[in-house]
């Protein structure tokens, strides 16, 4: 089922001023339920301009934004519920929080929908242990946590929303190789139920690779590449061009390539790039 | 939006206006502000918005980014102006209605104190947009150093002073990081009476200050480490040398003081009907 979807999207920043900007020219794009879609590129590229459109931070300066296939500008007094269903966690999330307890920084989401106090409690407790956090953590304050417990804590306030698309912008940003496999590993698993959709921006193809089902590349406020990571890391001029670097192991693929070997560049984890190393060097024999 | 702003911005440039040393152009605000003040006939108001015209024209900076800045005092222009039009006592006043007088020392009280702001407002911003808030608090730092005999802690002030102008934008910036990661969780800033709506402003100034705190914490640990430790045998990076031209300038504006007391005293070209 189609969740989002944009048409031939647009943002000036700072019309009519010496510092007018194009930050997005003519983005469409749609995302299906059950999906988790990298969206990646360089500083300025424009990714983080385009999601904050799709929870209606940022108003269009043309184009549409359909969410469960209503326009959410039709009636511009009523943005608000789709924020509710399009749940967008920033970059460095911690810096969010402001309540005196855990549980009611996670509640704070809940509470703007107007649920009944059972149901935020029952949100609040799902939220905070599909994050990984545990019921003790919920009475503390949330100055006293770690980096890495307040940026789960500030992710559970989005989640316990249940948006039906779940945006996070650099959510692995400035976390140990641990918290970033956590943190990806909680984000596949808002995806089990099948209803809802993921949307991961990033500017490290490495963290992008591992998990989307397709990736969206994004060069000065336009799509450059759109489709299966095997598909887009075969094509190193265009990421390249777009300033940004293939995965590790599409490095090396394309690398033998290079060397008058017949690697496969599609390839693009770990496990299958030895096979075909190893299905080479006998070849090469 | 609060980017738009630009009462107070520094425009980056070249111009002679740019180059006069920062601690002259102190001075020289000071003594437009005298200089404003001290003009009380028609020819004295001439001879400022002369000066004034020399100055925009001389320091390169596009009118209409002027214009623009005045644009954030007009309801307080139009105010004082309506206030003097109505308020004034009038020997020969042309409409009269309880405590409302209109009359012509009315208007030219009025049309005297607008020009009075503009003027003011116009002459004073000019220091801010051809001066760096850097440079600014260094001359400010250099002027009132005489006073640390008094163990008036000047350097501090002037390191706070600039400090606080560095964060401004950085501040701004957090605002409207916070207020967008807010509002995706439903918060809701601009409906409501006032009372909730200050409420709604908690989970906006919560944050902002921490990080404030965080920024001043880290900052500090910073300064510390490349040896900061007051003002105290401390070079500068910009030594300030005072050119011809300041001296120039400086005698331009005494000149033109001097001439609008002169014109004031005498009365030559005083307002009247």
């Amino acid at each position: 089922m189609e969740l989002l979807r944009t048409e031939d999207l647009c943002h000036v920043y700072g019309t009519g001023t010496p510092f007018e900007h194009k930050a997005l020219n003519g983005i469409s794009l749609s995302v299906q339920s059950g999906t988790l879609t990298g969206i990646i590129g360089h500083t300025g590229s424009g990714k983080s301009t385009l999601v904050s459109h799709f929870n209606g931070l940022l108003r269009p300066t043309s184009g549409k934004v359909f969410v469960e296939g209503e326009d959410i500008w039709a009636e511009p007094k009523k943005i608000r519920r789709f924020r509710f269903k399009v749940g967008l966690v920033f970059q460095f999330p911690e810096y969010q929080l402001f309540e005196d307890t855990v549980e009611k920084d996670i509640s704070f989401g809940p509470k703007n929908m107007g649920l009944s106090d059972d149901e935020i409690a029952h949100r609040v407790r799902e939220a905070a242990s599909s994050v990984g956090l545990s019921e003790d953590i919920l009475k503390k304050s949330p100055f006293e946590l770690s980096g890495g417990q307040k940026r789960r804590v500030a992710i559970a306030g989005v989640i316990a929303m249940h948006p039906r698309v779940l945006i996070l912008d650099e959510p692995a940003a400035g976390l140990d190789p641990r918290g970033r496999d956590e943190v990806f590993s909680f984000v596949e698993s808002y995806l089990s139920s099948g209803e809802n959709a993921v949307i991961v921006v990033s500017h490290s193809m490495d963290d992008v690779a591992r998990i989307a089902d397709r990736i969206v590349v994004m060069d000065h406020g336009g799509i450059s590449l759109d489709g299966a990571p095997r598909d887009i890391f075969s094509d190193r001029a265009t990421v390249e061009s777009a300033g940004l670097r293939l995965p590790f192991v599409s490095r090396i693929m394309h690398r033998l390539c290079d060397n008058g070997y017949a690697a496969d560049t599609k390839v693009c984890d770990i496990s299958s790039a030895a096979d075909a190393i190893i299905a080479l060097k006998k070849e090469v024999r | 939006m609060l980017k738009d702003i630009t009462l107070g911005q520094f425009f980056p440039g070249n111009s002679i206006v740019h180059r006069i040393d920062p601690r002259f152009k102190l001075i020289l605000t000071g003594l437009f502000i005298a200089i404003v003040f001290c003009a009380k006939t028609v020819a004295g108001y001439a001879l400022v918005l002369g000066l004034l015209l020399f100055i925009v024209l001389n320091s390169r900076i596009s009118p209409r980014l002027i214009f623009k800045s005045l644009k954030a005092i007009v309801v307080f222009v139009v105010f004082t102006a309506v206030l003097n039009l109505f308020f004034t006592s009038s020997e020969t006043p042309w409409f009269q209605w309880r405590f409302i007088t209109i009359g012509p020392e009315g208007v030219i009280f009025a049309v005297k104190m607008v020009l009075r702001i503009v003027f003011l407002i116009t002459g004073t911003s000019m220091l801010t947009y051809t001066t760096s808030p850097i440079m600014l608090t260094d001359a400010i730092e250099q002027l009132f150093s005489p006073l640390k005999k008094l163990k008036l802690p000047i350097h501090e002030l002037a390191m706070m002073m600039s400090i606080a102008l560095r964060f401004i934008p950085t501040l701004i910036e957090e605002t409207d990081k916070i207020m967008s990661a807010q509002r995706s969780r439903g918060a809701d800033f601009d409906s409501g009476n006032l009372i909730r709506r200050a409420r709604s402003l908690i989970p906006l100034l919560i944050p902002l200050f921490v990080s404030a705190f965080r920024r001043a914490d880290e900052l500090a640990t910073a300064m510390e480490s490349r040896c900061y430790r007051g003002g105290e045998g401390r070079s500068k990076y910009k030594v300030m040398k005072s050119a011809p031209r300041d001296y120039i300038a400086l005698g331009l504006f005494v000149l033109v003081l001097a001439a609008v007391i002169v014109l004031g005293y005498f009365g030559i070209g005083r307002f009247g009907i």
